[in-house]
């Protein structure tokens, strides 16, 4: 009989004495354990299929070192900061308690990790219990029961109980009370902590019993959602569909949301939440890179009201992306605009809809009577793409104190010829009515011109220079900026500076391999350019270190310092986010410079 | 004593008895207190080791001392002045009362720049309607060059600064619409003060300002709309330009005795007023030097008067004072931005005067609301972890100066920041309070801290 069917309805009231009850009183089936421990077993051959979450580390010792000997590691070791933590007090404690845990198992404290967690640590919720267990697979048996019995000692001497913790025995294992709440069976080769002794005992049932018929390893969504996250050092799986039952958070599973620009960037991801039976996630860690995977069971099937987000197929494939140099930045999404502002009555609460509708009226006078979802954002096909590269300054221009770098976004018009009109002229409307602001705020004043270079045209706009050269040396932040309008084909660029919005028009999307067919959106950064930026107003930061610190000015140039040295580790990093057949992906990759 | 008695004192003080060179006696020697004293009033206060240094010298050479060039001098401006050029990109003029609080704290020449708080408030411009902060550091900039030097040349630039200008509405002035406003301030706030000056030489003054305008946040003369008029200003008669009318003004007797006032009262003892007599002789000190102060400011900072145990209660700390005095005391570095909020919120914003008058100053500072204002601010100020005193922790500091124990702290703070030493009650109950004040001894330092500058006898500087 499976040890579940012995459980009590209620959770197990919490003290030793009925820690005594379920692991040992009223245990009728008392066999002895297997003598022959199965290498091959998992936690999840253990956990029941009830399990709603789960998180493990396959090789927690492997990941431990790759973190001690990684080149950042090192860096920062070996940097100022790192030197001066090397030195303090509650480090030197730290070595010292890893030096009498090392007297005490007689190894290193690597090798010791190394044996404790061979095969894996993890941590589980159960839903019908809502208990949660860890479980520790070691080496062996004797190493296992020599390091939780030092464990053991541990807590109690935290707890000023050194000797007094109960001791129980159920099928054969020995069981502790830890804490009021907390208890510990060691099995064999595995250690087993639990705050909740139906699932503890059910853990330990399954093991004595071998009986792995109906635990977790077997249920199809974990098995579904751990391939995705196979290969990394730490994964967990969460049973959405049964959380989503528990009506656990419905507020995420509502399907709407007040934020727009939060619908526009992950809605497909939350809408996703309302059908998906399982979620995985992953974290891998390597001399090369940083990468944090999430996936969840997709069907295309399920996209309404989101096919603004997926495409009609579910597969739709963000727009490439332009190559500039100096690009620190540099973005592209699938997203049906028009679609998608037609569609939020079902995608935004009705807050959300009452503000889109007043704002639909404005942009729509604005658009001279053209309806702003239909005719102006319907007119536009589906994808937009973004760049953000730094800016070189020229000695005959004003030259801002802040030198931020320049933008622009990328559309593609449906009808280049008819939109191309419109938008050119609602441009020009626009800056004039920035102009009447800014002189009202003594500001500086936009000048517009028409830009024509071979396949490019379009409308742009720069800022007045102030009379007196002299205030061209630290000129205000708005000299950063040429806002400008460019068309090439059926390219739109809206841009913050005229050489961008040019720039852009004439690039080429070389890119073929960083937007892959299925990626619905991809973010990507180069560190380098952007520690060219920070560079350029270094004398910024520095200052403001000083105000915000009360530094001198070297103390400011040394903290700042730490921070481009902090830069200069990394070398890019990129956000993902694609369809497949089965699977909702989304990836994070930060890499390392390294040596090679 | 009170404020008619003190009128009463100081009508029967014999001016030449007063502005003596203080001389030390047994009975008022020269001594920490004394040069505690002298350093609290002429900057912001200073550390334990700087005021043993002047004290172990003479009151004139520790006069000398405070108002000479410091070495490093140039080197803090420059890092200063770049800060605050970067500063400026921002265009908030928020930002900088924390570059100016930036410079209070880490000045090497803080009496200088305790002499451009006292101009700011002399020749006061708000931020709040001139809005460019360019301007206003423009404006500050120049009140630092000539802080301890030529009071003409200040009052010239200040009658072409732009920021003074927009401040007072005058950015034009037309000569069939003479602008009132700056010709009114120049003589009864800047200059002379009321009853030096008729209603006729107001408009008269007016007309010589004619044609002066701000344009493009500068300052510029058009000739088309200057009055080339004769006009008579307080006597004088002639086809006078501003430059020659701000003469006139900086020319009359009420000048010198009237800037000496003020003086006097930032310096010396507030909520009075000093009769004539007792300022002829600095007036007339500042009249023979072609108005520049510093032969003044030495005359009035080495005196018996200033030395006097009645000069030394007459002052409140104002919130700069307060915050600054007690920072620089303890070698203590925070957030300046926090600080420049922190002392406007109790009355004394930085860039931000209350009017035209600048700050009233005196018993002005202190009601219900600021002392509870200026207790939770220190309190706020202490007991933030990233503030540090002389780089760490304040109780690791006291142990290295040793005045760790309670009853020594007490008795730095007293010594450093204080005029008058707690009741022997009080000092007795925080020594008694200092183990509640936190749960370790950086806590119970801290809170000490904060305990003794809550107390109404610290209020005063």
């Amino acid at each position: 009989m499976r040890s579940r069917s012995l459980c009590h309805s209620r959770l197990f009231p919490r003290g030793f004495a009925l820690l005594l009850a379920v692991f040992v009183t009223g245990v009728t089936a008392h066999t002895s354990v297997a003598a022959e421990p199965d290498q091959e077993l998992t936690a999840a051959d253990l956990l029941p299929d009830s399990v709603v979450a789960y998180a493990d580390a396959p090789d927690l010792a492997g990941l431990v070192e790759t973190v001690l000997n990684h080149s950042v590691t090192q860096q920062i070791k070996q940097s100022p900061v790192g030197q001066q933590a090397m030195q303090a007090p509650q480090l030197a404690f730290l070595e010292n308690i890893l030096k009498g845990f090392e007297g005490q198992v007689e190894m290193s404290w690597q090798q010791a990790l190394k044996s404790f967690t061979s095969g894996g640590v993890c941590i589980a919720l159960d839903a019908p219990t809502q208990g949660v267990a860890v479980l520790i697979k070691g080496s062996n048996a004797e190493d296992m029961k020599k390091f939780s019995t030092l464990a053991l000692g541990t807590i109690q001497l935290a707890n000023n109980s050194l000797g007094k913790s109960k001791k129980a025995e159920y099928r054969g294992f020995d069981a502790y009370a830890i804490t009021d709440k907390a208890k510990m069976a060691i099995m064999d080769q595995w250690l087993l902590i639990t705050n909740n002794s139906d699932l503890g005992r059910l853990i330990i049932d399954n093991y004595a019993d071998k009986t792995f018929d109906q635990s977790l390893a077997k249920n199809s969504r974990y098995q579904a959602a751990l391939k995705q996250v196979q290969q990394c050092n730490l994964r967990g799986y969460v049973d959405v569909e049964a959380i989503r039952a528990l009506n656990v958070a419905p507020e995420i599973y509502r399907g709407t949301t007040d934020n727009l620009v939060a619908e526009f960037l992950f809605g497909g991801l939350v809408g996703n939440l309302q059908h998906t039976p399982y979620a995985a996630v992953g974290f891998q860690l390597s001399n090369e890179a940083i990468r944090l995977q999430a996936a969840s069971a997709f069907d295309p099937e399920n996209i309404e009201p989101r096919q603004y987000f997926f495409g009609e197929d579910g597969r739709a494939t963000a727009p490439a992306i332009v190559s500039l140099p100096e690009t620190l930045h540099r973005g592209s999404l699938y997203r049906d605009l028009g679609q998608m502002w037609l569609l939020s009555p079902d995608l935004m609460t009705d807050n959300a809809n009452e503000e889109l509708a007043q704002a639909d009226t404005t942009l729509t006078t604005l658009f001279s009577g053209r309806d702003f979802g239909e005719d102006i954002l319907g007119a536009l096909k589906p994808g937009i793409s973004w760049i953000v590269v730094s800016q070189t300054f020229s000695d005959k221009a004003p030259l801002p104190a802040i030198k931020l770098p320049a933008f622009a976004i990328e559309v593609q018009m449906i009808d280049a010829e008819t939109t191309t009109r419109e938008f050119r002229r609602v441009f020009q409307s626009f800056v004039g009515f920035l102009n009447i602001v800014s002189a009202m705020n003594g500001q500086p004043q936009l000048d517009l011109d028409f830009l024509k270079e071979g396949e490019v045209s379009g409308v742009i706009a720069s800022f007045v220079p102030p009379i007196d050269k002299q205030d061209w040396k630290k000129a205000p932040i708005q000299y950063n900026f040429s806002p400008s309008l460019a068309f090439s084909g059926d390219r739109m660029v809206l841009a913050s500076t005229t050489e961008l919005a040019t720039a852009m028009c004439q690039a080429k999307a070389d890119q073929p391999n960083l937007v892959q067919p299925g990626d619905n959106g991809l973010m990507h950064f180069e560190v380098a350019p952007i520690g060219s930026v920070l560079e350029q107003n270094r004398q910024q930061l520095v200052a403001q270190s000083m105000l915000d610190k009360g530094h001198g000015m070297e103390a400011a140039e040394a903290e700042i310092g730490i921070l481009f040295n902090l830069l200069s580790m990394f070398k890019d990093a990129t956000m993902q986010l694609r369809t497949d057949d089965q699977h909702l992906k989304f990836s994070t990759e930060v890499r390392f410079v390294t040596s090679n | 004593m009170n404020a008619s008695s003190e009128q009463l004192f100081l009508n029967s003080l014999d001016p030449q008895w007063a502005w003596q060179s203080f001389q030390p006696s047994d009975s008022d020697p020269w001594n920490f207190d004394a040069a505690a004293h002298l350093v609290r009033r002429a900057s912001f206060g200073a550390d334990d080791a700087r005021i043993k240094t002047l004290a172990s010298g003479t009151p004139a050479q520790a006069v000398d001392s405070l108002l000479a060039k410091a070495d490093n001098g140039e080197v803090f401006e420059q890092v200063s002045d770049q800060m605050a050029d970067t500063l400026l990109a921002s265009d908030n003029p928020m930002t900088l009362s924390a570059a100016w609080v930036y410079r209070l704290l880490f000045t090497p020449e803080p009496a200088l720049e305790n002499l451009v708080l006292f101009w700011h408030g002399h020749f006061a411009t708000g931020a709040d309607k001139v809005e460019k902060a360019s301007l206003m550091w423009q404006q500050n900039r120049m009140l630092r060059q000539h802080a301890f030097g030529d009071i003409a040349a200040m009052t010239q630039s200040i009658a072409k600064d732009p920021a003074m200008l927009i401040y007072l509405d005058s950015v034009s002035n037309r000569k069939s619409h003479p602008n009132e406003n700056f010709a009114r301030e120049l003589m009864e706030l800047f200059c002379l003060g009321e009853g030096n000056y008729s209603e006729h030489d107001v408009l008269e003054l007016a007309r010589c300002f004619t044609g002066w305008e701000v344009r493009n946040n500068k300052f510029r003369k058009n000739r088309y709309q200057h009055d080339s008029g004769s006009k008579t200003v307080l006597s004088k008669t002639g086809n006078f330009d501003g430059e020659e009318a701000v003469d006139i003004v900086l020319a009359q007797e009420a000048m010198p005795l009237f800037i000496c006032e003020k003086l006097f009262r930032y310096l010396i003892a507030d909520g009075v007023t000093p009769p004539k007599s007792l300022l002829e002789q600095p007036a007339e000190l500042l009249r023979r030097s072609d108005l520049q102060l510093l032969p003044t400011l030495k005359l009035m900072l080495g005196s018996n008067l200033f030395q006097s145990s009645w000069a030394r209660h007459r002052k409140i700390k104002s919130p700069a004072h307060l915050v600054i005095g007690l920072m620089r005391g303890l070698k203590a570095t925070s957030n300046s931005h926090r600080i420049a909020e922190g002392i406007r919120e109790i009355g004394q914003g930085l860039f931000y005067p209350p009017n035209v008058k600048g700050w009233a100053g005196g018993r002005d500072w202190i009601n219900s609301s600021t002392l509870l204002g200026r207790a939770n601010l220190i309190r706020d100020l202490v007991r933030d972890p990233d503030t540090k005193f002389d780089q760490g922790g304040l109780s690791d500091y006291l142990k290295r100066i040793k005045a760790d124990r309670p009853d020594a702290a007490i008795d730095l703070y007293q010594r450093l920041m204080m005029v008058t030493a707690l009741p022997d009650k009080t000092r007795q109950t925080l020594i008694e309070s200092f183990p509640k004040f936190g749960k370790d001894k950086e806590a119970r330092h801290r809170g000490l801290l904060h305990a003794v500058a809550s107390q109404p006898t610290f209020q005063l500087g």
